[in-house]
């Protein structure tokens, strides 16, 4: 039986025979791995990201949001709090200001039962200190890229106090104001920051909001579920309570958004690459078919020596298989490439002013993706050199030998 | 007495869509092993169809051809590809060597379709290329770098490098001048005073006075047994 290397040999051999026409060949086939390699690397990673950071922010909290120009009320609360398999709920007020007197040093000032909190978001921890409790007014707890500076150096500690002026909007427009507050506790470093940049947040009891910010309104309210399983469940609920007064998200659903999105984007791509790769099988079975018959003769006189049919066959499909292979890493490498340039850029998603976040991660290439493509970019060359090999396979010896 | 070659009323019948153009019309042949036998006959005769039954290279209509003893007219084409990789050597007027391969890789195919092991192979190939007085430095060049003589050696170092029993040639010397000619037909006798079967197609008569036995085909039937004139041998007259 012919030997594996002496196969590659002489298909690498019948490649190289016409550079030109294999190279064009070639470069058809690149096309959808490139394609593919390329978008399924940035949006697994991005939707990666994104089921990651809401994992630790707590998939069992709803988020229960004012509608334009409707106020979220106490019976609003009670109403929440009664519905089945709540926990609990608590309103919050949130809005960005800055440290002292540099307005470049953007923070996030959140007012909200820290005892909640810290029970919603079971990522958040204290470093030092004790968190304030609800009636601690004027205290807080600051994040740990206030407390120290990108250098690592202590800037405050719990006792000392942060000066930050905040905007704050009522009814009549927004204003700044400055406030003074008590560190209680520092909390450990997050990372992530996607919807919530705990890092750069000062998180003070709520009635803060209205004692010291002067702010009426609730931004919104946190909802507590009893299990991930239930929060659909009590999302619908809130919403039909609440009407059109109120949108109601929860970190679950966006991580589905999310994924479905990207399911929609692999899906729409891998579609796209299908023409391509229909596109390359033509590529090949056209040079495949002309090199066999440009090859008659030869292949009358390979038969003549003892080449089977099937050999004939194996040496035809691999030749082709070779070529698809080649092109197939071409277009991966490419789709590296490409994907890196296109993740370099970032993905921002917004949605009003509360979410609104770039998103920068390296692409990912799965073992499942490379092998996938690999997979379909074997099965390209087979398909595209079956009819040619079929064809060859039947090339009569002694009229091949006859053939001018 | 057992033949290598037996042919028995072998008949080939070409159709080209509603016309059959018999080219073998019951053809009876035996050759011996170890005998050189050479075919002549006029153009269109058959002599090219006979080498092809012979070959295992195609099927007679009818009739049996039996190779070694055995009756090889009905094997699968798997079958008789192998048989023509271990018992049957080819060498063809146009030498039919692959432009792209090297010598080399030219003379070493009938061991790769054997799955011969590369190192076994160039010590085979430098063997068979010696035996036909070809040079160790050829091995690297293509087959156009050669002169139609050394081609011809090439072709035929490939023919043997399986070490066949049978040597098939179709005017070997059709496309070479009469020195190379006359090189070749001195392999062959060398490799037919070796035990190798010779039996070749030629329309020389002093190619054809270097065999044992003339054969003379004519409208698909052998219609006449020669013995050759030695002295009239191509590969045993002086140089001209
Ligand atoms: N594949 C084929 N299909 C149809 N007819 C064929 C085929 N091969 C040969 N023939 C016909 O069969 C007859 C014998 O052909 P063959 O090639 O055996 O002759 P030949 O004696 O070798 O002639 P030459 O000396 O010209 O080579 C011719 O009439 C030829 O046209
Ligand atoms: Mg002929």
């Amino acid at each position: 039986m012919i030997r594996l290397s002496d196969i590659i040999m002489l298909s690498y051999k019948g490649l190289t025979e016409k550079k030109a026409r294999a190279l064009l060949t070639i470069i058809g086939v690149a096309i959808g791995p490139l394609a593919i390699t390329m978008i399924y690397g940035v949006t697994s990673s991005y939707s990666d990201y994104i089921v990651n950071q809401i994992q630790g922010l707590g998939q069992n909290l709803v988020i229960v949001t004012p509608s334009q120009g409707y106020k979220l009320s106490e019976r609003d609360l009670d109403r929440i709090k009664g519905l089945d398999h709540v926990v609990s709920a608590a309103p919050f007020y949130s809005t960005q200001g800055y440290l002292g007197g540099r307005p470049t040093d953007t923070v996030f000032v959140y007012a909200v039962d820290p005892d909640f909190l810290l029970k919603a978001i079971t990522s958040l921890e204290v470093l030092e200190g004790t968190p304030p409790t609800q009636a601690d007014v004027g205290k807080g707890m600051i994040g740990y890229d206030i407390a120290y500076d990108d250098n690592g150096h202590r800037v405050y500690s719990p006792g000392d106090v942060v000066s930050v002026t905040v905007y704050v909007s009522n009814s009549n427009g927004v204003s700044a104001r400055r406030l003074n507050i008590m560190v209680s506790a520092v909390l450990a470093k997050y990372g992530g920051a996607l919807f919530l940049n705990p890092d750069k947040s000062i998180f003070v009891p709520f009635n803060s909001a209205r004692l010291l910010m002067g702010a009426s309104d609730w931004s919104g309210i946190l909802v507590l579920v009893d299990s991930p399983t239930n929060v659909d469940e009590v999302a619908r609920e809130i919403s039909d309570l609440l009407g059109n007064n109120a949108n109601v998200i929860s970190f679950v659903g966006i991580a589905r958004i999310a994924s479905s999105i990207t399911s929609a984007v692999n899906f729409m791509t891998f579609a796209a690459s299908l023409s391509a790769f229909a596109v390359a099988v033509a590529g090949i079975a056209s040079t495949m078919i002309t090199s066999v018959m440009e090859r008659t003769r030869e292949i009358g006189v390979m038969k003549a020596i003892g080449f089977t049919d099937t050999q004939v066959v194996v040496l035809t499909l691999f030749e082709g298989i070779l070529m698809s292979l080649i092109g197939g890493a071409i277009g991966i490498a490419g789709g590296v490439v490409g994907a890196f340039q296109l993740a370099s850029r970032g993905l921002t998603i917004s949605s009003g002013e509360f979410f609104k976040v770039t998103i920068r991660t390296a692409p990912k290439f799965t073992p499942g993706l490379i092998g996938g493509v690999i997979g379909l970019t074997i099965l390209v060359g087979v398909l595209g050199s079956i009819l040619p090999a079929y064809r060859a396979a039947k090339i009569p010896p002694a009229e091949a030998l006859r053939y001018e | 007495m057992s033949y290598i070659v037996e042919l028995r009323d072998v008949w080939k019948v070409y159709k080209t869509g509603d016309i059959e153009t018999p080219a073998l019309r019951g053809v009876d042949l035996r050759v011996a092993k170890g005998e050189f036998v050479a075919i002549m006959g006029p153009s269109g005769s058959g002599k090219s169809t006979l080498l092809n039954m012979i070959g295992l290279l195609d099927k007679p209509t009818r009739g049996d051809v039996i190779l070694a003893g055995k009756d090889v007219s009905r094997l699968s084409s798997r079958e008789m590809a192998f048989y023509r990789n271990y018992l049957i050597g080819f060498v063809f007027q146009r030498f039919n060597l692959i432009g792209r391969f090297s010598v080399m890789e030219n003379v070493e195919l009938p061991l790769v379709a054997r799955g011969v092991p590369r190192g076994e192979r160039e010590r085979m190939v430098l063997e068979a290329l010696k035996m036909v007085g070809g040079e160790e430095e050829w091995l690297r060049k293509k087959p156009t770098q050669l002169s139609g003589g050394q081609q011809q050696r090439v072709a035929i170092a490939r023919a043997i490098v399986g070490k066949p029993v049978i040597l098939l040639a179709d005017e070997p010397t059709g496309n070479l001048d009469r020195a190379s000619a006359r090189v070749v037909m001195e392999t062959f006798k060398m490799l037919n005073e070796k035990g190798l079967t010779v039996i070749t197609v030629t329309h020389d008569p002093e190619v054809a006075n270097c065999s044992h036995v003339i054969y003379v085909i004519r409208d698909g039937r052998i219609v006449d047994v020669k013995p050759p004139v030695k002295d009239r041998c191509i590969a045993s007259m002086g140089v001209v």
